[in-house]
């Protein structure tokens, strides 16, 4: 019920942006609530994935100016919130992968450990910098799998959109996921 | 949390953490400069299409329409010069017949076309032809000559 209520909010939001984006005069209001909509969310999506909160702001801001010029073609066969994850996502793999050409491989993940740890918002509690350990070290797509289900709860049908992936294989990506947290923490409490 | 997002997490460690400190938002202030950078860049590139796309089109024009007129002069020059070839030609041959200082209709077919194998004999007399079988006595050379003719 609760979910049900989440959704028409949710979507009575998105036809409020989608109706301010067809008239000029309106269009940057519709940005603009988009934007104060989305922006938690989809900043918590990306940094999740990325080193800093610069690079997370510049990768977030790429995302909104895509969805400007692309909102035209939205079809709203998915959730609004559904099609700025999907953009997120691209966009935050893209960057990635030329992280990755400039730092290869395991540096990134210490380089990743050390900057959740000096991030001021995120709190010192011993087991959440533990948790936040643990998903930095997890390989991409379970990070981004278990990001979307566990933090923010989307269903597997709405993450499905988002990765173009079937919804058995993201149960077993999510399952992973849990597995390799649990054995990182309790592995890394006992030292 | 969802029933089911509970249910998968069920005896691990994740369901003892309070979400609530996950979750945390970020402070807002930090969202102003991207909200102002969004716009901003936006902006430049409504500018840059408006700016760009004008003399763009403007110059595509004109490249089409220079090459259209140069296309067409290259074609007019050819087909000038192959008419100044063959007035070129025709002009050779009246200027080396006028330095002959010969009067062309009074010239015979093989003087125009050149000189035929035959040209000699065809041309030679009968007065010509006795005074030369006088000049040559010998008469095994006539009747060759003859046998030849």
């Amino acid at each position: 019920m609760k979910d049900q209520i989440i959704n028409i909010k949710e979507s009575n939001n998105d036809e409020e942006i989608l109706s301010l984006f067809r008239s000029e005069k309106t269009v940057n209001s519709g940005m603009k609530l988009l934007m104060q909509n989305h922006r938690q969310s989809l900043y918590h999506h990306i940094r999740r994935m990325v080193e800093s909160h610069e690079d997370t702001d510049d990768i977030l801001q790429n995302v909104f100016v895509k969805a400007y010029k692309a909102i035209a073609k939205f079809e709203g066969k998915s959730k609004l919130s559904t099609w700025l994850y999907r953009i997120a996502t691209n966009e935050t793999l893209t960057f990635l992968k030329k992280q990755k050409i400039k730092v290869v491989g395991s540096e990134t993940n210490e380089n990743m450990l050390n900057q959740v740890i000096a991030e001021p918002h995120i709190e010192g509690d011993q087991i959440i910098e533990l948790l936040q350990k643990a998903i930095s070290v997890l390989p991409e797509k379970q990070k981004l799998v278990f990001s979307m289900r566990y933090f923010d709860e989307m269903s597997y049908a709405d993450i499905s959109q988002v990765l173009n992936v079937t919804t058995g294989g993201l149960k077993a990506s999510f399952h992973h996921a849990v597995k390799k947290i649990e054995v990182f923490v309790k592995e890394n409490q006992e030292l | 949390m969802s029933n089911e997002i509970t249910e998968e997490i069920k005896g691990t460690i994740l369901e003892q953490i309070d979400k609530k400190l996950l979750n945390q938002e970020v402070p807002e202030s930090y969202f102003e400069k991207t909200e102002k950078e969004v716009f901003g860049r936006i902006e430049l590139d409504e500018k840059k299409v408006k700016t760009i796309s004008i003399p763009r089109l403007m110059w595509l024009g004109i490249a089409a329409s220079v090459s259209i007129l140069l296309g067409f002069l290259v074609c007019m020059k050819n087909s000038e010069s192959n008419n100044n070839i063959f007035q070129n030609a025709d002009n050779e041959m009246l200027i080396q017949y006028a330095s002959l200082d010969m009067d062309l209709t009074d010239l015979t077919y093989e003087e125009l076309v050149g000189e035929s194998e035959f040209s000699d004999f065809a041309n030679i007399d009968d007065e010509a032809l006795d005074a030369y079988i006088e000049d040559h006595t010998d008469i095994t050379e006539l009747e060759e000559i003859l046998e030849y003719l």
